[in-house]
């Protein structure tokens, strides 16, 4: 993603499958972290930290990066951006998804956890296909 | 006759090597992003952290 500046834009949307304990709490500590103006780096540390992802450990990770802690916690408590998650639970559904990750690369559909170098390999040929 | 498949199998080649990649048309909804909106690529990723 790095590698390629400003001709690439990263774009998730939440897909917690129902039948994990934290699948949706963690959409949901990512959501407050983007309330925040942190998102990216909640991200981060729950996908270096999973499946570390109950509520202690959540609050544990927000104060790790500077969180205001009480309105995190409120945030999750709340469930503030079901809404959000709910959404795009829907729009997963309506694209027949049934894997996380799954990525769609200018509209190319990649699905489950693929190599790195064959997702590179798409985005060089939409990047190439741009330029002509 | 050889002919006719000669055609054919010219004609089902040509349409794969020319077949269309499908696309899904993904709302992007204001989810979180990173890169700018000019990007010439868009990776919409759904993930699940658990």
């Amino acid at each position: 993603m790095k590698e390629y500046g400003q001709k690439v834009r990263l774009v998730i949307k939440f897909y917690p499958y129902k039948y994990r304990d934290f699948a949706r709490i963690s959409a949901g500590a990512a959501l407050a972290a983007y309330d925040q103006g942190k998102f990216w780096e909640m991200h981060r540390l729950l996908l270096k930290r999973s499946p570390k992802l109950d509520r202690t450990n959540l609050i544990t990770y927000a104060k790790e990066i500077g969180l205001d802690a009480d309105k995190f916690r409120e945030s999750l408590d709340t469930r503030k951006n079901d809404g959000i998650i709910e959404r795009d639970v829907k729009l997963a559904l309506s694209l027949d998804l049934y894997n996380t990750p799954t990525f769609f690369i200018n509209g190319r559909r990649v699905i489950g956890d693929v190599p790195y170098e064959y997702l590179k390999k798409i985005v060089l040929e939409e990047l190439n296909a741009a330029k002509k | 006759m050889k002919k006719i498949l000669l055609v054919m199998l010219i004609s089902i080649l040509v349409g794969t090597s020319f077949a269309e990649i499908t696309r899904y048309s993904v709302p992007l909804d204001g989810s979180p992003s990173l890169g700018p909106n000019s990007a010439s690529v868009t990776i919409i990723e759904f993930i699940d952290y658990q």
